[in-house]
This record gives C-alpha cells, sequence and structure tokens, in this order.
C-alpha cells in the first residue's frame, strides 16, 4: 500500500520526474493533443484557403486526437474527482451517511468503468484478428480503440487511488467554462 | 415494471446516491441492457463514435479562445468601451457589466467563462462604489448566462447536433433574443438602482472618449468579426472558426496586449482540458442512454402524455418551459440538452414548431438554470468574488430571472423573433 500513500515527492522533498509523470502523464498527454489538434485544424483551414489544397489525413489524425483527449482527458478528471456530481443528498443528510454514499456510489463506477475496459479489450481484440484498418492513415484501428480500455481501466485506478488518499488532499480548485 | 420506468427509476436512484451524472447515465444504460437480455458488446463503439465528431470539435477549442480571451486583457477594454457608453446613468456600473458581459458573450460559448472574466474586474468595483455585494454577484452572474445565447455557444453546438440543425443558422438566431435579454436585464438593473439610490460613474460620454476606448480595445471589437464573421462569409465552418478563434485569442493576448504569460496559457490548457473530459464523458454516455430511450421509444410516450394535456404550441413551450426551470436546479445544462433534446424535437415537431426557435427558448431556460440554486454554476462562480452566501446571492437572482422568463414569454408569443436574421443573412430554408 505504501506506492499509494506517499506524495510524489521523494526523501529532500523534491519531486521525482518519473513519479511525476506516472501520477499525472494523462493530463500531460491530453495536453499535449489539444495543442495538436489545434495545430493539426489550423494548418488545415491555412492549406485550404490560401494554397487551395487539403490533406484527407490530417482530418482522420484531428478526429483520433480528439477521442483520445476527451478519454484522457475523462481519466485526468477522475484522478481529482472532478466528474459532476448532482449533490441534492448534500441539503439534508449528515456527512457520515454523506461519505457511505459517496463510497458505494464510487465502487459502483469502478465496476461500470471495468465492465467498459473489458467491452473495450473485446473490440480491440476482434478489430485486430479481423485486421480492420483506418481509411486514410491506414492505422490499425485496435490501437486507435484502445484509448477505451486504456481510459476506462485508468479511471477506476485513479478513482480506487483518490479514495485511498482524499483524506490528505483538500478539495480540487472549482472549475470554470462547464457551462 | 416496464423497462423505461426502471430506467428512469435507476438514474434517479444513482443521482441521489451520489454516482457523477456520466457514470450513472452508464450504470443506469448498462444494467438495463443486462436485464433485457441484450448485447453489451456493441457498447464500447458507441463510446468511442459517440465522441468521433467533427462539429463535436469546436467546443473545446471555443473553450480554449474564451480562456485564452479571459487572460488576455480582452475584458478589461470591453468594460472601457462599455463604461463610455453607459457608466454615467443611474445605477452605471451593473449596466456596465452587462455591457461588457454582452461583448464578452461574443467572443466566448460558455457562461461561466464570461461571468468570470467580467465578475473579476466588476464585482470588486461595484461594492468598492457601494453596490451591494449579493446585487453585484447577482448582475454579473446572470450577465454571464448571455455567454451560451449570444454566439459562439457551446450549447447551441450540442443542440444543433443532436437535433440536426445548421450550427451556423443557430448562431445567428440567438443574436436579436441576446439582445432583447441585455436590454431586459439593463432595464431590471437600472429600476433596482434607481430604488436603491446607485449613482452613476463620473465617466462623461463625449465621442473622443469613446473613440479613445474603441482603439485601446479595438482587438477585442474584432474578435467577433473575426470568429464570425468566417462563418457567415461561407469560407469556414463552426468548429475551424473556432482554430481561428484560438490564434487569434493568442496573438492578441499574447503579443499585442502581451496580457497572456506563459503560466497563464498553461493554466487555460488545463482548465480546458478537464472540461472537454467531463462534458465529453457525458456526451458518450448520454448519447449511449439515450439510443435506449428511442429503442423503448420513451420520446413518443413523453410526446403523447404531453399532447394529452394541451394541443396548443405556445402552452406546450410554457409547460417545457416550467419543467426545464425544475430540472435546471438540479442538472447541467449539457445534459440536459442531450438528454431532453430527441424528447422535445418529438412534441416540438409534431406541434409545428421551429425547431430553432425552439433551440433559443431552451437556451433561454438553460440560462436560467445557470442562477438556480441549489446547483446554480454561474452563482458558483460570482459568490467567492462577491464573497455572499448561496441564500443571498439567488435572493438577489430573482428580479433577472423574472426578467429572463419575459423573454421567453416574448419570443413564444412571437415565435419569428430568432429566425429574422438567420433568414435575413442566410435566406430561408432549412
Amino acid at each position: 500500500m505504501a506506492i499509494f500513500t506517499k506524495t510524489a515527492s521523494s526523501e529532500d522533498g523534491s519531486p521525482r520526474p518519473l513519479r511525476l509523470f506516472l501520477a499525472s502523464f494523462e493530463g500531460i498527454l491530453s495536453g499535449f493533443l489539444l495543442v495538436l489538434l489545434t495545430a493539426l485544424l489550423f494548418v488545415q483551414i491555412v492549406n485550404r484557403y490560401i494554397f487551395g489544397i487539403s490533406f484527407v489525413w490530417i482530418e482522420e489524425i484531428a478526429r483520433i486526437s480528439f477521442v483520445w483527449l476527451v478519454y484522457f482527458s475523462a481519466a485526468s478528471a477522475a484522478r481529482g474527482d472532478r466528474h459532476i456530481r448532482i449533490e441534492i443528498a448534500d441539503l439534508f443528510l449528515p456527512p457520515a451517511a454523506l461519505k457511505a454514499m459517496t463510497l458505494v456510489a464510487d465502487i459502483l463506477v469502478i465496476g461500470f468503468d471495468l465492465v467498459v475496459a473489458w467491452l473495450g479489450i473485446l473490440l480491440v481484440g476482434s478489430t485486430i484478428l479481423y485486421g480492420d484498418r483506418s481509411p486514410v492513415t491506414e492505422i490499425p484501428m485496435g490501437v486507435i480503440y484502445a484509448v477505451i480500455p486504456v481510459c476506462f481501466a485508468l479511471m477506476a485506478f485513479r478513482l480506487f487511488h483518490f479514495n485511498l488518499r482524499k483524506h490528505k488532499d483538500g478539495a480540487p480548485p472549482p472549475l470554470r467554462g462547464l457551462e | 415494471m416496464s423497462m423505461p420506468a426502471f430506467l428512469f427509476g435507476l438514474i434517479g436512484a444513482l443521482l441521489l446516491l451520489r454516482v457523477p451524472l456520466a457514470f450513472a447515465l452508464g450504470i443506469a444504460t448498462v444494467a438495463t441492457m443486462a436485464l433485457d437480455h441484450m448485447p453489451l458488446t456493441s457498447l464500447a463503439v458507441t463510446y468511442f463514435s459517440a465522441v468521433d465528431n467533427f462539429a463535436f470539435m469546436a467546443i473545446p477549442l471555443f473553450l480554449l479562445a474564451g480562456s485564452f480571451m479571459e487572460h488576455g486583457g480582452i475584458s478589461k477594454r470591453l468594460i472601457d468601451v462599455s463604461d463610455v457608453l453607459l457608466g454615467r446613468l443611474i445605477g452605471g456600473l451593473s449596466l456596465v457589466t452587462v455591457g461588457a458581459s454582452m461583448f464578452f458573450g461574443a467572443l466566448t460559448g460558455s457562461g461561466n467563462t464570461a461571468t468570470a472574466a467580467v465578475g473579476s474586474l466588476m464585482i470588486p468595483t461595484m461594492i468598492k462604489r457601494g453596490y451591494a455585494p449579493s446585487f453585484a454577484g447577482a448582475v454579473t452572474a446572470v450577465g454571464g448566462t448571455m455567454g451560451i445565447l449570444i454566439p459562439p455557444s457551446i450549447s447551441l453546438i450540442v443542440y444543433g447536433i443532436m437535433a440536426d440543425l445548421s450550427v451556423a443558422r443557430l448562431f445567428l438566431a440567438g443574436v436579436v433574443p441576446g439582445i432583447i435579454l441585455g436590454a431586459a436585464l439593463m432595464i431590471t438593473a437600472f429600476i433596482i438602482s434607481k430604488k436603491r439610490g446607485y449613482k452613476g460613474t463620473q465617466t462623461k460620454f463625449s465621442t473622443r472618449g469613446l473613440r479613445q476606448a474603441m482603439f485601446e480595445g479595438k482587438w477585442a471589437l474584432l474578435a467577433p468579426v473575426v470568429i464570425l464573421g468566417g462563418i457567415y462569409g461561407g469560407f469556414i465552418t463552426p468548429t475551424e472558426s473556432a482554430v481561428v478563434a484560438v490564434i487569434y485569442g493568442f496573438i492578441v493576448g499574447a503579443f499585442l496586449h502581451k496580457e497572456l504569460t506563459f503560466d497563464k496559457v498553461i493554466l487555460s490548457i488545463k482548465s480546458t482540458m478537464a472540461v472537454t473530459g467531463i462534458l465529453g464523458i457525458i456526451w458518450a454516455t448520454a448519447l449511449g442512454f439515450g439510443e435506449l430511450l428511442t429503442l423503448y421509444q420513451v420520446p413518443q410516450l413523453v410526446s403523447k402524455a404531453i399532447l394529452g394535456v394541451t394541443s396548443s404550441a405556445a402552452m406546450a413551450l410554457v409547460l417545457i418551459s416550467v419543467w426545464e426551470t425544475f430540472i435546471g436546479m438540479w442538472m447541467n445544462t449539457m445534459a440536459q440538452i442531450i438528454i431532453m433534446t430527441p424528447i422535445y424535437l418529438q412534441i416540438i415537431n409534431t406541434l409545428g414548431i421551429d425547431p430553432i426557435t425552439f433551440g433559443i427558448i431552451f437556451t433561454l431556460n438553460c440560462e436560467i438554470g445557470f442562477v438556480t440554486p441549489p446547483l446554480g454554476t454561474s452563482l458558483f462562480v460570482a459568490m467567492p468574488i462577491a464573497d455572499v452566501k448561496l441564500g443571498e446571492i439567488s435572493l438577489a437572482a430573482i428580479p433577472f430571472i423574472i426578467a429572463m422568463f419575459v423573454v421567453i414569454g416574448l419570443i413564444i408569443a412571437f415565435p419569428e423573433i430568432p429566425l429574422w436574421l438567420p433568414n435575413l443573412i442566410m435566406g430561408r430554408g432549412i
């Protein structure tokens, strides 16, 4: 259990690069994908309206990056328990009851994540078996679809991890732009 | 018990248990499919292809653009222009807030971003000038909601995808109702200020002053032209215009205003990512859930029930608005749009209501949801800045909510209002 309860810092208090990376790599990856997506679409616009050419592969890569961006960001959000809960019960139930309910809720969410991860593994397996590839760039569909099992498994792990260490960290800062 | 009843009962129970919305939708879908002996294997593909949508990409890009503009010194300059125009009137600062929110609404597609951008500057200023903190908070929270009505708008993009409508046409449809709502909110703020004796600012109106403020704010004022002009010129799609907005916001903030620092760029990317993940997964599981609803013919059932009560278009819209006000208190806007749109479309198609007009009424209803507790996200953004409690700010928001209902009533009575501008610019047709 030690790896779950220690914070991402070494004895002298400075963060260890590898551990820091493992603790938040999906965030770094989605940041990279967001920048890549913007750059690809911008290149596409410039090509089309200035040079009069457009590349189909750019659109395909952009779409794949976008789906990956969504799921890796969703996993990253699970890490800070930032997914939107509807907090009606908070108005009238005591904190102890809320704590117990949240635990049950999180177990259900982890169960759901694992079911979808398993369905994703089946999907990846079957597309690799049939040798499906994306139409333009010919990337194996199994690789592209792998984002589903990987991210749902990651969400289950991050939420599990969050439950172990949540007494240590405070609440994450509030998010704007959700609506 | 019938399957649809089980599905909704389970969703309600899961939400009460505090299961996050996206996962409550997913768990209910999986449980119902398993109980009804449907194969689950297609679900993984559904969750992938739900997000694989070119139009949907515009949402994170408009969010990123809005965040760049929030941190890039654009709101300050819009407030200055607004101050020259409105500041000297009674309740001047509150009118300036509404005016700047309208401007900012034309730059961002999110209500909360607009509230944050304008509120962080205007709420402290208003409080310093003797405005009640609850009033200052409420006027910014309500003003910010125009971010989703005045184009661009992430809510209208989602509605457009769900209802298979032209997003460009929906954007244009939001302009006139947005101006009417802005005027209604200003009148409300004016009346309250007059009663409480809030004076105007010392800013005198002069063409020279206006010219100077407009020159200072030229990059901010030009932004809507750059962002929206391309769409209506027919050059680019809304998704591409979102990319242009990101690049424009970045260049203006980082190089022309020199206020968008590296740290703020990273902050903007981080918050955009988090919102994209949270909204994206709600979108995916809600679509999976929606497929089940369609399978069980829930939209038809609800539609039949409503049509059993009334066969008048106006009455049906009033009923929907009342229902929306109720669920807006509890539910996030995006989830409302994804889950309810197929059901509402069934009703409005039967009654012959224009889906574009309905989209605007729906958006106005969602705006009310931003400022009604317990889940009133715009209030949550304004509260810490004004340092007031949820109860105080909610009470102060009531007169403005009444003004919003008046605007909804006006559009129900005259459904052509939103359609006038799109028909003028893009011609009639679908």
